[in-house]
C-alpha cells in the first residue's frame, strides 16, 4: 500500500491487478484493464499536524505489447486515487503486455502479463 | 500506529473544493490556447460518457471514445476547467491500440463542464462536453467541507 | 427466541420498526456507477487490499517463525468462520482483534495496528472468501442487546440515534443522497470518501462524528456490540466484501 498520512505501512511495490485475456485469435480486439494501488497524493490535503501532504502521484502510464504502444498516458492529479483504466488492444503475435505507471519520485511500477494468440 | 484522528484530518475533496473558491474557473478558452495555440475544436467524432450527476466527485466513471481508427489518433486531451489542476489527463493511442477508446475515473471538484479534445492525425480537432454535478453525501462528516 | 423477543421489546419502546421491514443490502441504495465498481474484481480497488491480504496470509513474520498458513493452512478455510465472537473471558472479539491476537501471541509478531493497510488488507482477505454466503451471526443475547441498546439511544449535538436514520428514515434523501439500512454485511468497504478500504469501526466513528457524538475508540468493546447487533439484524443478506461505498 502506498504512503499516505494515516497510513504509513507501505510494502516496496504497490498492488497491481490487470486482466488480459490468456488467449485471443489474430486481429481481436479486447479489453484491458488495470488497477493500481496508489493514493494519487494531489498536494492539497493535510495531515494530522497541519502540515500540506506534498504531491505524489503517477503520472505517467504505458501499456506496451511486445514492446509496441498499446496506450501511453499523462495523469494529472484529477486521477481517482487507486487509477483505474480500460483500454483495447488488437492481437497480433504471442507474446507478453508489459505496464508502466511512472511515480513522481521516480520510481517505475511494473507488470507484464502474457498472451497467447492463434 | 496511532489511530487515525480524522478531526484534524481534511480530505482532498474539501482542499480542492476551498481551492476552486479561492481561484476562479479557469476559461476553457484559455486552457485550448495553452494546449493548441491557435487551433480551436468543433464539436463531433469523439463522444463522452459521463454520469450527470455524482456524490463526492472522488472517483467519477468517464469514458472516452472517438469514431476513427486508433492509427488515426494522435491523441485525446481531457480538461476539467473546475479542478484546481484542469489539465485532468492525455491519452495516446500507439500501433497496437485495438480502438481509441478509455475508460477510468477522476476526480472532479466541483460541478463543472468536463471537456475532452481529440486531435486526429491531420491535425483537426474535434471536442465533446457533459455537464456534471457534484452533490453532497449525506453525512456531514467533520471533514466534508462541503 | 429470547433474543427475538428482546428486540421486540426494546422496538415496541422505541416506535418500532417501519412496516414490511427486510434487511437490504447497501448495495440497494448506491448509483449504478458504483455498482458497476463494485462489480468487477478488476475495477473493483477493494480487490488490491484482498490480494494484499492474499500475500500476507502466506507470510512469515515474528519470532515464531509462522505465517496465518502455518496454523490455518489455505486462506479458503476461513469461508463460513464468523465474528465477532465471544472469547473464554468473556470479552467481545471482532476479526481484526483476533488477527492481532493471533499475531502478537502466536507468531510473537508485532500487532499491525488497527486501521493500518496491513490489518485491512487480511481483514478483507479473509472475510472475501465468504463472498455471497449469507452473513449469520450466533444469537448472543448479551452482546445484541448491547448493540441494540446502542443503535437505538440517541446522542450528540443533533440528538439521533442510529435507528432515526437507518431505521426510520431508510429510502429517504438526505442531502442528496439516499439513506441506506446501514447493514455491514460489505465490509470491510472501499468508501470513495476516504480513497481507501476502511473497517465498519472506521465507519461507526464517521457517523458518530456526523451527528455530533463523541466516537469510540476502534476496536472498542461498545462498538463489537454493536457490530454484533448489525450483523444479527442483518442475517441473511450476502457477504459482498470487499463493498463500494460512497
Amino acid at each position: 500500500m502506498p504512503t499516505d498520512a494515516r497510513h504509513p505501512d507501505t510494502p516496496e511495490t504497490p498492488k497491481i491487478l490487470i486482466r488480459v485475456p490468456v488467449r485471443a485469435q489474430r486481429g481481436d480486439v479486447f479489453e484491458i484493464k488495470a488497477l493500481i494501488n496508489h493514493p494519487m497524493e494531489n498536494g492539497l490535503r493535510y495531515d494530522q499536524d497541519g502540515q500540506v501532504i506534498p504531491r505524489k502521484i503517477i503520472h505517467r502510464f504505458v501499456c506496451r505489447y511486445n514492446g509496441e504502444i498499446v496506450v501511453d498516458c499523462d495523469w494529472g492529479t484529477a486521477v481517482s486515487a487507486n487509477p483505474y483504466m480500460s483500454f483495447f488492444a488488437v492481437a497480433a503475435d504471442s507474446g507478453t503486455f508489459d505496464f508502466e505507471w511512472t511515480d513522481d519520485d521516480g520510481t517505475i511500477y511494473r507488470h507484464s502479463a502474457p498472451i497467447l494468440v492463434a | 500506529m496511532a489511530p487515525v484522528d480524522r478531526r484534524k484530518v481534511l480530505i482532498g475533496s474539501a482542499a480542492l473544493v476551498a481551492a476552486g473558491f479561492v481561484r476562479a474557473e479557469e476559461p476553457l478558452d484559455h486552457l485550448l490556447g495553452e494546449i493548441f495555440a491557435d487551433r480551436r475544436p468543433r464539436p463531433g467524432v469523439i463522444a463522452m460518457k459521463l454520469s450527470p450527476l455524482a456524490e463526492n466527485g472522488l472517483a467519477v466513471p468517464i469514458t472516452l471514445s472517438v469514431a476513427e481508427p486508433p492509427a488515426n489518433v494522435k491523441r485525446i486531451v481531457l480538461l476539467a476547467p473546475g479542478n484546481p489542476f484542469p489539465r485532468a489527463a492525455e491519452y495516446r493511442f500507439g500501433p497496437r491500440a485495438g480502438k481509441a477508446e478509455i475508460s477510468t475515473r477522476i476526480r472532479l471538484a466541483r460541478s463543472q463542464t468536463v471537456t475532452a479534445v481529440a486531435e486526429l492525425g491531420d491535425g483537426s480537432l474535434w471536442s465533446t462536453a457533459a455537464d456534471i454535478t457534484i452533490t453532497s453525501g449525506a453525512c456531514a462528516e467533520i471533514y466534508d467541507a462541503h | 427466541m429470547l433474543a427475538g423477543a428482546a428486540v421486540l421489546f426494546v422496538s415496541a419502546a422505541r416506535g418500532g420498526l417501519p412496516e414490511n421491514w427486510r434487511p437490504r443490502s447497501g448495495h440497494d441504495f448506491i448509483t449504478p456507477g458504483l455498482k458497476d465498481m463494485q462489480a468487477d474484481d478488476f475495477s473493483n480497488p477493494g480487490m488490491l487490499w484482498v490480494s494484499q491480504g492474499q500475500d500476507l496470509w502466506n507470510k512469515v513474520e515474528g519470532r515464531a517463525g509462522k505465517s496465518c498458513a502455518t496454523c490455518h493452512g489455505e486462506l479458503s478455510s476461513m469461508k463460513g468462520i464468523q465474528f465477532p465472537k465471544r472469547a473464554a473471558d468473556g470479552r467481545l472479539v471482532n476479526l481484526e482483534l483476533q488477527i492481532e491476537q493471533c499475531r502478537t501471541l502466536r507468531m510473537q509478531a508485532p500487532a499491525l495496528g488497527y486501521e493500518s493497510n496491513a490489518l485491512l488488507a487480511l481483514t478483507a482477505a479473509i472475510r472475501n472468501q465468504s463472498r455471497g454466503l449469507p452473513q449469520s451471526i450466533p444469537e448472543d443475547r448479551d452482546a445484541i442487546a448491547s448493540g441494540e441498546a446502542y443503535f437505538r439511544a440517541r446522542r450528540g449535538r443533533f440528538n439521533l440515534a442510529c435507528a432515526s436514520c437507518h431505521e426510520q428514515n431508510v429510502g429517504k434523501r438526505l442531502r442528496d443522497e439516499i439513506v441506506s439500512q446501514g447493514q455491514t454485511n460489505g465490509f470491510p468497504t472501499y468508501r470513495v470518501r476516504w480513497e481507501n478500504l476502511g473497517s465498519v469501526h472506521r465507519r461507526f466513528q464517521d457517523c458518530n462524528e456526523s451527528i455530533g457524538a463523541e466516537p469510540e475508540p476502534l476496536g472498542s468493546q461498545t462498538y463489537i456490540a454493536l457490530e454484533w447487533f448489525l450483523a444479527w439484524r442483518g442475517r441473511g443478506l450476502p457477504i459482498e466484501t470487499p463493498s463500494v461505498r460512497q
